[in-house]
């Protein structure tokens, strides 16, 4: 009797810490970004703003949403302007500046113009007329910056603050291939590109996303505090809910349900 | 193929270095290019930068007027005007052509807004185009109203595409939006650069516009700027860096309906990066291009240096392999021809030596090896399988007597102590026989080490066997005749003496014979008959004649014995002494002496009495053996013939027969009777004693009834010094 009296006085004082929500004595700061379903500013809504909904609600604090490129976000996230950000995916120069909350995972893939006649990445690295356009600033799984990186050498790049020019460009054949994850397959049903373009999977795991926290902005236990928060959404099913908005069941499972290995 | 091996080592070489000037062309080729790349990219990026910024700027203006308009009506035109005067616009937004309102205006209040217009406003304002349709939405207002400015307001924004795509989604969004190219309505002028307008919605105060419905539902109006673009641009801060040019193009699509801008020419550079901008809902396409002088400029240029310099530096080392390699052939083929010249060389004289009868040697002193010729084999000895690697095995072949000698002098030799260019040595060897061979060993150091100590000895070896047998019978024909000299001068020394003795000895019996003749004559005399008389006669003749015999005989025998040391003397002396001697005989014969001047300077080395006998002999032997014929003549004559004076004495007398030439000069040789010519035989004897001793000869012409000339020579007397 004593020793469970016992156990659970030390399970109390473990967690006692971890209950406390995160500090809120000043307003805090989340930048959005337009990219398919994660935010649209035409229709004000996304996963992100509704994981950022969410985040707020549980922690009660207040937190302004801005809406500005990526490139700019990670430029704040780093100077500590910025104290979040969301579906971020990390490499070993952000991790200098910022840590993560992961909530969902998923794999990236190259879409290209049927005309440019690719079958694999490596026939589109090969013709040195192909393009690809991508985002400023935005990192890909490791096949996927393998070729960007690949590209960009060989001056095969084309930059965009973001991804709509990159269809309408795709579209109009200046660049022949664009990067996509799954937040973005509504768009080519919407900017009629399906029918031009095929998908060619990168041969890499998953990659997570998470909430961007700036280290220079956030103490440590506060970004305990809300990676907790974030892991708790995850744990109740908050975030697969938020997904099943955008996508099919299945899909979004699978993105939700994902090993966390930091 | 030795022959293509230069070239195709040049070849080689040329292709590897060109293969690595390639390499590193392509790799700072490559680099050039990343950074002319990267160097694009971060000029368009802080240009894209820049231009975010500044309508972030922009924005924030148009968020200040929003707010204003929370709390007032879009008609109250002071209070927006001086929003606008407090922003305190300066040259750091030039590109601001105006800052204005638009009203939103349903077709329904289209009268009322015209009116409020009219009286507020302008009295003949007006929407244009005036066309119906279910909302306008005309410029209300624009700040400053100055200059272009003050065009007419009224223009209903919602009737041009452009503008009304930009309303709406500005409208539905609740955000700033931007317009795509267009011409701003105010400007008057036909070429007018491109603008664009940023539109921000107003909702009318204190109603919700948190959805797209009701931003739609309390929408009231939207407060703009307006931009020429290339002002804006020039408000940017920051400058380009030049050899760089910027197109901007409305949406994605590059082309000139699409261009709202570009910096420097329009000359397409070699080098593009294009970045999308997408800001407030619309996107511009940024393209970065170099012109020509750009990379020159900031990026590194040892591209073609490499090209050049790493061709030139190739060729170059083609070159110099080609050098080396046909250096290094010529130089093997040198060193061929010269050694197949040295091999002749020594073939020849090995040829010329053995072909001589010499063996050849080789020692090496560092090594203490020995090379020998197949002849030095065969003059020892040795078979042609025989170990004489070694200059030991030679030495064990030196016969024990000579060996310490050989070795001595060699030592001397090979130290230097001998100081001598080569040495020669005789010496004993034997190898695999049983007798000796006589050797004659030549030999020269011809190479040394940097300290001067000899290493390497070559030389010959010569049978001498032969020649060693030779000398040894001539040193024991040279010991016998020396044996027989000396028995013979022992013989002629006890013959003179003999001489002397019996000479001296045989006066005295012969005075007592003499003696004891005149005595028997004296005392019987008378009494002896006319026979008797004559014998004693002849006896006493005869004694007297054998006295003159022994007395001349004694004469000769004392040439050697008794003669004066010879000295310098001059022949003019003894010449007159010996006709001083012959005066009555000469007078008796009526004889001419003709004595040459050149006798007065003649100075030879002589016993001046002997050669005073010598004269006198001969010019006696003129006198007596006289032709009868004529009255003699005798010429004394002198004249020089090297180291000698040839004296000539010639008469004109009966001559002597050429067989009898060596005969007159014999002892006691007579050519005539004594009853014809009286005399003892020993006169010329004595004469040819006397030159003999003097170190000459003797001799004579003649022909019988012409004349004789006796020829003797005597030393000059410069030989004496």
């Amino acid at each position: 009797m004593i020793r469970s009296l016992f156990a659970a006085l030390v399970i109390l004082i473990s967690i006692s810490p971890a209950m406390a929500g995160p500090d809120c004595s000043r307003p805090l700061t989340l930048g959005l970004h337009e990219h398919g379903l994660l935010y649209s500013s035409d229709t004000d809504t996304g996963i992100d703003k509704d994981i950022a909904a969410e985040l707020i609600r549980r922690s009660g604090c207040k937190v302004t949403l801005s809406l500005m490129p990526r490139a700019r976000i990670w430029q704040l996230i780093e100077n500590g302007a910025l104290d979040f950000s969301l579906s971020g995916i990390t490499n070993p120069e952000r991790d200098r500046f910022a840590t993560f909350a992961w909530y969902i995972s998923n794999k990236y893939y190259l879409l290209v113009r049927n005309d440019a006649k690719v079958q694999t990445l490596a026939d589109f690295e090969r013709d040195p007329a192909l393009k690809i356009g991508i985002i400023r600033s935005f990192r890909y799984s490791q096949g996927g910056n393998r070729l960007v990186d690949s590209l960009q050498a060989a001056n095969r790049v084309s930059q965009s603050s973001g991804l709509a020019p990159l269809y309408e460009a795709l579209a109009l054949n200046q660049i022949q291939a664009m990067i996509i994850e799954p937040f973005d397959y509504p768009v080519l049903d919407e900017k009629k590109i399906k029918d031009i373009t095929r998908i060619i999977e990168f041969n890499d795991p998953p990659v997570p996303h998470g909430v961007i926290m700036s280290k220079k902005a956030l103490p440590e236990p506060e970004q305990e505090k809300w990676r907790t928060l974030i892991n708790d959404m995850r744990a109740d099913g908050t975030v697969r809910q938020i997904l099943r908005r955008y996508f099919p069941p299945e899909l979004a499972t699978t993105m939700a349900d994902f090993v966390d290995t930091p | 193929m030795s022959r293509l091996r230069p070239l195709l080592l040049s070849a080689l070489t040329l292709a590897l270095a060109l293969a690595v000037t390639w390499l590193v062309w392509r790799h700072e080729r490559r680099a050039a290019d990343a950074e002319l790349s990267a160097q694009l990219d971060y000029a368009l990026r802080s240009v894209s930068g820049r231009i975010e910024q500044r309508i972030s700027a922009y924005e924030q203006i148009l968020l200040g007027a929003q707010g204003m308009m929370t709390t007032l009506s879009i008609k109250d035109r002071q209070a927006f005007s001086r929003y606008v005067q407090s922003l305190q616009l300066d040259a750091n937004f030039t590109g601001i052509q105006t800052v204005g309102l638009v009203e939103l205006v349903s077709e329904a209040g289209k009268a009322a807004h015209l009116a409020h217009m009219r009286r507020a406003v302008i009295a003949d304002y007006s929407l244009h185009p005036d066309e119906e349709r279910e909302f306008h939405a005309p410029i209300i207002q624009r700040e400053p109203y100055l200059g272009e400015s003050r065009n007419p307001l009224g223009y209903d924004t919602w009737s041009e595409p452009v503008r009304r795509q930009s309303l709406e989604r500005s409208r539905d969004t609740g955000q700033v939006s931007i317009t795509g190219k267009l011409r701003l309505q105010m400007e008057t002028e036909a070429q007018v650069p491109p603008g664009f307008i940023m539109y921000l919605p107003l909702f009318a105060p204190g109603l919700p516009h948190d959805t797209p419905t009701l931003r739609r539902a309390n929408l009231v109006g939207w407060v703009y700027i307006s931009f020429r673009m290339t002002d804006f641009m020039n408000s940017l801060y920051g400058e380009q860096p030049p050899g760089l040019n910027l197109q901007i193009h409305d949406g994605v699509e590059q082309s000139q309906e699409h261009r709202i801008y570009q910096s420097g020419d329009d000359v397409a550079g070699e080098r593009r990066v294009s970045e999308y901008l997408l800001m407030a809902g619309h996107t511009w396409t940024l393209t970065m291009s170099a012109r020509q002088d750009y990379p020159r400029q900031h990026s590194r240029d040892a591209v073609l240096l490499i090209a050049v310099g790493g061709t030139g530096l190739a060729t170059l080392l083609a070159l110099l392999t080609w050098v080396m390699v046909t250096a290094q052939a010529r130089a093997q083929r040198i060193a061929t021809l010269m050694t197949s010249e040295l091999r002749e060389s020594e073939q020849r004289w090995a040829f010329a030596l053995e072909g001589a009868g010499d063996g050849v040697w080789d020692w090496n002193l560092l090594t203490g090896e020995a090379v020998n010729s197949p002849r030095w084999k065969d003059i020892v000895g040795c078979s042609a399988d025989c170990d004489l690697s070694t200059i030991e095995r030679w030495k064990a072949l030196i016969h024990p007597e000579d060996r310490g000698r050989v070795l001595a002098m060699m030592d001397e030799y090979i130290s230097g102590a001998a100081a001598s260019p080569s040495f020669a040595l005789e010496y004993r060897l034997r190898c695999c026989r049983d007798s000796w061979t006589w050797v004659l060993c030549r030999g020269m150091i011809i190479a040394r080490d940097d300290t001067g100590k000899p290493v390497r000895i070559i030389g010959t070896l010569s049978d001498i066997t032969e020649r060693k047998s030779y000398d040894e019978i001539i040193a024991a024909k040279g010991r016998e005749l020396e044996h027989l000299n000396t028995n013979l001068a022992a013989s002629n020394t006890e013959l003179e003496m003999f001489a002397y003795v019996a000479s001296h000895d045989l006066r005295e019996p012969l005075r007592m014979v003499s003696s004891y003749l005149s005595l028997l004559e004296r005392r019987y005399g008378p009494g002896l008959d006319k026979d008797a008389l004559e014998f004693l006669g002849y006896a006493r003749d005869g004694a007297k004649r054998m006295d003159q015999l022994v007395l001349e005989l004694l004469d000769f025998s004392r040439i050697d014995r008794r003669g004066s040391p010879l000295t310098v003397i001059g022949l003019s002396a003894p010449l007159a002494q010996a006709t001083g001697n012959l005066r009555v005989l000469i007078k008796e014969a009526g004889a001419s002496i003709i004595i040459g001047p050149e006798l007065e300077e003649i100075q030879v080395l002589g016993d001046a009495s002997q050669i005073a006998r010598l004269f006198q002999n001969i010019i006696e032997n003129a006198l007596k053996y006289r032709s009868p014929n004529r009255e003699p003549v005798i010429r004394v004559e002198g004249r020089r013939s090297g180291d000698f004076w040839d004296i000539r004495i010639s008469d004109n007398g009966i001559g002597i027969e050429p067989q009898y030439f060596e005969r007159i000069f014999g002892i006691f040789q007579r050519l005539h009777t004594r009853d014809k010519y009286d005399g003892t035989g020993i006169g010329l004897a004595v004469c040819k004693k006397i030159i003999e001793r003097h170190g000459g000869t003797i001799g004579l012409e003649s022909e019988p009834d012409r004349g004789t000339t006796f020829i003797f020579t005597l030393r000059d007397s410069a030989l004496s010094r």
